[in-house]
């Protein structure tokens, strides 16, 4: 039985647009849905030496942009009548992931496919495998 | 738009008398009510009720942010209290929650609304600004706080 639905918002529209199917998922199922968002750290460092712009600014916009993208699908879900509460955290994002699906004790988490290509395509998908070595639950990408 | 320029005096509680969760929301709607160019109080309490029931807004770390936004609302109003004792508002991290910030926005300002928010949840996320928000003993001393802690 689907009682609790990790989705795993990132910053991307296809994030926005995946919430619509994950709240009509939810409302069937009657399971309640935290949104997560984690900032990356990396992604952070990453940017950092590309821009020159100090880490702490960046941070602090990542977490503005991942709060923003997490009341965007919470009011999407809220549309339909989904139950949802929200949650962010910051670090590697496979391993703050696996820690909030046990956490929260997740029967399933759904992460959203993100086009992107080259290096960004190859460290998503290290990072949806190293993800579902770590988990006990199903993943689904959608 | 910060939470401190959002924020009217008359619509922050320091150290709330409110013990449960309900008691929180309609304390919080009480102070929505103060602002300017706000009447209707009934029907913010029952939507954000109804919101409640979908799932918490206590967003961990002893942080409630309540939200809504309605068609009858012309500008965003924003309330905010604290609690020294804490209250049980079902949050996700299961601890009793002791800033809570409410936000009442127009439908058609969906993207001002949803920024507050975001600033509003990051802000909080510092540990710093959740002690020194607490320490407050007036409202003036709270919203100085808040000045000092927001981004430029």
């Amino acid at each position: 039985m689907l009682k609790r639905i990790l989705y795993v918002v990132n910053t991307t529209k296809e994030a926005l647009e995946a919430a619509t199917f994950v709240a009509e998922m939810a409302v069937i199922a009657d399971a309640q849905i935290i949104a997560f968002g984690v900032v990356d750290t990396s992604a952070a460092q990453r940017l950092m030496r590309a821009t020159g712009e100090a880490e702490a600014e960046i941070v602090v916009r990542l977490e503005e942009d991942t709060w923003h993208y997490l009341y965007d699908v919470e009011d999407t879900c809220k549309g339909v009548g989904a139950k949802i509460v929200l949650q962010q955290d910051e670090g590697f994002p496979d391993a703050r992931i696996a820690s909030a699906a046990r956490k929260f004790k997740a029967d399933l988490v759904v992460l959203p496919r993100t086009r992107r290509t080259g290096a960004a395509q190859s460290r998503l998908e290290k990072s949806i495998m190293s993800l579902i070595e770590r988990l006990e639950c199903p993943v689904l990408v959608v | 738009m910060k939470l401190s320029e959002s924020l009217a005096e008359n619509a922050v509680e320091v150290q709330t008398r409110a013990s449960t969760k309900q008691e929180a929301l309609a304390q919080l709607v009480a102070l929505v009510e103060r602002t300017d160019g706000f009447a209707d109080a009934d029907s913010l309490l029952a939507e954000i009720s109804e919101r409640e029931e979908l799932g918490s807004t206590g967003i961990g770390k002893s942080v409630a942010i309540p939200h809504v936004h309605l068609e009858n609302v012309h500008e965003m109003h924003v309330a905010m209290m604290t609690s020294s004792s804490g209250i049980d508002f079902d949050a996700i991290d299961d601890e009793p929650c002791r800033i809570f910030i409410m936000v009442v926005a127009p439908d058609s300002d969906r993207e001002q609304y949803l920024t507050l928010l975001a600033e509003i949840s990051r802000l909080f996320r510092n540990e710093d600004v959740r002690s020194e928000v607490l320490a407050a003993q007036s409202v003036p001393e709270l919203i100085e706080v808040l000045r000092k802690s927001e981004t430029p």
